[in-house]
């Protein structure tokens, strides 16, 4: 056997093979006697068939059966020689053979990029200052007062500016051939800038139990584009009023948000939270521009067939995604072809990462055990609130647990890379090397 | 019988006839239920240009077949044995099956 590698392209490579005729015969006799075991001829009994016959019957059945098996084998063959691994089934092209002719074809496959990375160690990097602003503690305190806000019911008086209505209405829209609008338990508030002017009015002074009738004209550019433009005509009903009654910032509310002692000690937390969740972005942003320098240090091509693959679950993660908040990916007016495009470019990043990191990984010798998967799974399992054994069972039916060996592996050599890192203040002056 | 392709119908390649074949130098065909062993030698002796020793026939008659309700028969049919005269060359009637 004669086996010649071309490096097509960047990945690419075309492996030649030739194997004699002589070597290929006791494969080709194999197939053929197959066939004389097996074949039902009228006229003969199963086996008692002569080959001679076989063979004029079932010439094209045997050569495609032969070949299938002797290039499979010999490709491999091949493979295994020129120590090459495919990174998808090879397409085999120019196939050619005849009886007493040698068999020949090329196959052509991408493998995995040579790296040598040079210069991932002692990279400099301007590290991300973390500071949290009293105005994001302020921020966080108020969507926290708004989460708590109660709304108690109001018995006795009509409806004020600031109150909330509880409303149940039909909307009939000037345009037949619309749908009527049809809603209950609608919390309005009166007098705020997000109601329509024309139900602020309506409602104020109303009693609980009241009916209106009154038309909204929306303007042409309302947000939503079923009303926009259009005349309703509604019939309102007020079910209740209800005032709005937001907690007073002090340790009261700090009790109440979760067993602060006072409302200090809350806006510490508060405050040691952004802090942290600041931290670990600012380390992955730092991270994430290493692995960039290292890619621009030293290019490389990468196989087409991971960023087929990529691309591919990029597009379907967006569209599960889609499908998760109920939203139909066809109903979207998404140029498709050009999402395809833009999402391979992000691949391409995508796998180059990857395959930095896995090199990475594999020069530091980084491994991850078992006990640090089964801890991520423990973790995992503890935020689904399901048995560890039931979790992790099925993630090694799915074949998940290379995938998180894969994460805790980056994550790692990620963090080795920040490690080795020359990292510099804003000034310049490095402060970790 | 006018025409040698109206008495014999086709070559029958079976177990039997390629052992009789190999053997007694004897050939097998389906022939026309008709056409008697004289017919049958003339034509094989033209079509093939071979000298012919012997014929043996047997009729065959045709199956019972039912497709539902209606039944019927399979036409019946004749096989003629054909022994070549000694030294003869043998006819490979099976190259282009």
């Amino acid at each position: 056997m004669k086996a010649d590698v071309v490096h097509t392209s960047g990945c690419q490579r075309a492996l030649t093979i030739e194997v004699e005729p002589d070597s290929l015969k006791p494969d080709y006799s194999a197939v053929c006697s197959k066939y004389q075991r097996q074949a039902r001829v009228p006229g003969f009994r199963r086996g008692k068939t002569p080959m001679s016959l076989i063979l004029q019957r079932f010439k094209s059945e045997i050569r495609e059966d032969f070949l299938e098996s002797a290039v499979q084998k010999y490709l491999l063959e091949a493979l295994k020689a020129e120590k090459l691994e495919p990174l998808a089934h090879p397409h085999v092209r120019d196939l050619s053979f005849g009886e007493g002719e040698p068999l020949r074809f090329t196959a052509e496959f991408e493998v995995l990029p040579e790296l040598h990375l040079r210069g991932y160690r002692g990279l400099e990097i301007e590290r991300i200052p973390v500071e949290v602003r009293e105005e994001e503690v302020d921020a966080t305190m108020k969507a926290m007062q708004e989460r708590m806000t109660q709304y108690v019911p109001v018995i006795g008086r009509s409806v004020q500016a600031g109150d909330v209505a509880v409303i149940s209405y039909a909307g009939k829209p000037s345009d037949p051939a619309k749908k009527t609008i049809e809603a209950k338990d609608i919390y309005c508030e009166v007098g705020s800038d997000n109601t329509l002017p024309e139900f602020n009015e309506n409602l104020l002074g109303a009693n609980a139990g009241d009916e209106r009738s009154f038309t909204v004209k929306y303007a042409t550019d309302f947000p939503n584009k079923e009303l926009a433009g259009i005349e309703v005509e509604y019939d309102i009903e007020v079910q209740d009023i209800r005032q709005k009654h937001v907690p007073e910032l002090n340790d009261e509310f700090a009790k109440d948000a979760g067993q602060y002692g006072s409302l200090e000690e809350l806006r510490k937390r508060i405050r040691e939270d952004i802090a942290a969740s600041k931290q670990q972005t600012a380390q992955s942003d730092m991270q994430e521009k290493l692995v960039e320098m290292i890619i621009q240090n030293n290019p490389f091509d990468v196989p087409a067939v991971m960023v087929q693959k990529q691309t591919e679950n990029r597009v379907n993660d967006y569209a599960r995604t889609l499908l998760a908040r109920g939203v139909h990916p066809k109903t979207l007016d998404i140029d498709w072809t050009e999402f395809h495009e833009r999402q391979k470019t992000l691949a391409v990043t995508d796998v180059k990462v990857a395959l930095v990191l896995e090199h990475i990984a594999e020069r530091e010798s980084i491994t991850v055990t078992d006990e640090e998967i089964d801890a991520d799974i423990a973790k995992r399992a503890e935020q689904t609130h399901q048995a560890f054994e039931a979790v992790k069972s099925r993630l090694t039916r799915e074949g998940a647990t290379d995938r998180i060996r894969d994460r805790i592996r980056n994550k790692k050599s990620l963090e080795l890379l920040l490690s080795l890192a020359a990292v510099k203040d804003p000034q310049g002056i490095i402060v970790q090397s | 019988m006018k025409n040698v392709f109206s008495v014999i119908k086709r070559p029958i390649i079976t177990e039997k006839g390629l052992d009789k074949k190999e053997d007694e130098s004897t050939l097998c065909f389906e022939v026309n239920v008709h056409a008697n062993k004289r017919e049958v030698k003339e034509a094989v002796e033209k079509l093939f240009k071979v000298k012919v020793a012997s014929v043996n026939t047997s009729n065959f008659y045709g199956k019972q077949r039912r497709r539902g309700r209606y039944s019927g028969f399979k036409p019946d049919w004749k096989k003629a044995y054909v022994k070549l005269k000694a030294g003869e060359k043998m006819i490979e009637y099976a190259e282009n099956v």
